[in-house]
């Protein structure tokens, strides 16, 4: 290819462009892999206190909530890893084909997409179990039925301030996502008819 | 940030910035593509193996993070009306009317590049940045003869346009 002769080339190459602070680029890398320790940290930090709580209470603690307790931490580690999964294409970059790495972009927004679904569906379901774990407690009489209401109510409002966070949260990744994806689509189409 | 990868930077910035400058008319947002474009390159100079040129190596690995930046920064205008950082002016006093007219028409060059589907906008600037057909083609995961296609188009269009 003859760029040197070809107007266009030319024009391109005679374009004023930024360069890249390399020291911020390299300060920018430290603060990622900061980050991403972090990420690495809280994930073994979340499973591991619950599971040394749970240890030295578990004398303390009744069969039946013991039994509700690990069922809520084994799920845990399901969706934790289900999670991980849908995410298995969002790395720092690609050197993919740019075919390839469409293709990809276009799945990891769509399982972004499901992961806010998740998260907004996940605000009901929470409050069936609670509904099912109470109504156990009561039926087989587990606490009296003032320990019970107190339980009940202090749940309640816990469930009243951090649920509603939860959708708000999850509807609005969920919209951004939606967004991204139709953004997506447009630029590989172009606007020039 | 090793010396040999920090030197590669350096002799492909302008190149980087071009690519920058392929989809964000944004000045902020081109800076900060930039430095992600950057970033993105310098992790990946670690797994090139030589299977292509470092040119083209270095090509699509900043092109596949553009696309990334610009889908996730879908709520943002693209135009410069957003804009926080005041993009630098051309000086004046020191530029010519050929200089002035040059700039005039890389601008529309610009404008009508962002406007492009993707793969046409990659096949056209890998074009311009001096790769064979072959190359584009292997950057862009399609055939030489597709490629040949889209660039002849695109040319076409960029020619009677500017």
């Amino acid at each position: 290819m003859s760029e040197h002769q070809d107007p266009l080339s030319q024009l391109w190459q005679n374009q004023k462009v930024e360069q890249a602070d390399l020291s911020a680029v390299s300060k920018k890398w430290r603060k990622v892999r900061l980050k991403q320790r972090c990420y690495v940290a809280l994930d073994f930090i979340s499973l591991v206190i619950p599971s040394i709580f749970i240890w030295f209470k578990a004398e303390q603690i009744d069969s039946f909530t013991m039994a509700m307790v690990l069922c809520a931490i084994c799920l845990s580690v399901v969706m934790v890893f289900y999670i991980t999964w849908l995410r298995r294409f969002s790395l720092g970059w690609s050197n993919a084909s740019t075919e390839q790495h469409i293709q990809q972009l276009q799945k990891q927004i769509q399982n972004n997409i499901k992961i806010a679904n998740l998260s907004l569906h996940s605000v009901w379901v929470v409050m069936v179990v609670f509904i099912a774990f109470f109504w156990t407690l009561y039926y087989f009489q587990v606490f009296s039925p003032e320990k019970l209401m107190d339980k009940i109510l202090l749940s309640l409002k816990i469930n009243a301030v951090v649920l509603p966070c939860v959708w708000i949260w999850a509807f609005r990744r969920k919209k951004r996502f939606s967004k991204e994806l139709t953004e997506l689509n447009l630029l590989l189409h172009g606007t020039n008819s | 940030m090793s010396t040999d990868f920090s030197q590669v930077l350096q002799e492909h910035a302008a190149l980087l910035g071009r690519v920058a400058a392929t989809y964000e008319a944004n000045f902020h947002l081109r800076q900060e593509l930039l430095q992600e474009i950057t970033l993105a390159v310098w992790q990946a100079l670690e797994k090139f193996k030589g299977d292509s040129s470092l040119k083209t190596y270095v090509l699509r690995v900043a092109h596949n993070k553009a696309i990334t930046h610009v889908a996730y920064h879908a709520r943002q205008p693209r135009n410069d009306s957003y804009c926080e950082v005041e993009a630098p002016k051309p000086n004046l006093q020191t530029t010519t009317d050929e200089q002035l007219d040059q700039q005039q028409q890389i601008q529309g060059m610009l404008k009508e590049i962002r406007n492009m589907p993707i793969q046409t906008r990659q096949v056209v600037t890998m074009s311009m940045e001096g790769l064979s057909y072959h190359e584009i083609a292997d950057a862009c995961g399609i055939s030489s003869s597709n490629a040949g296609v889209i660039l002849n188009r695109a040319r076409k269009v960029l020619m009677e346009r500017i």
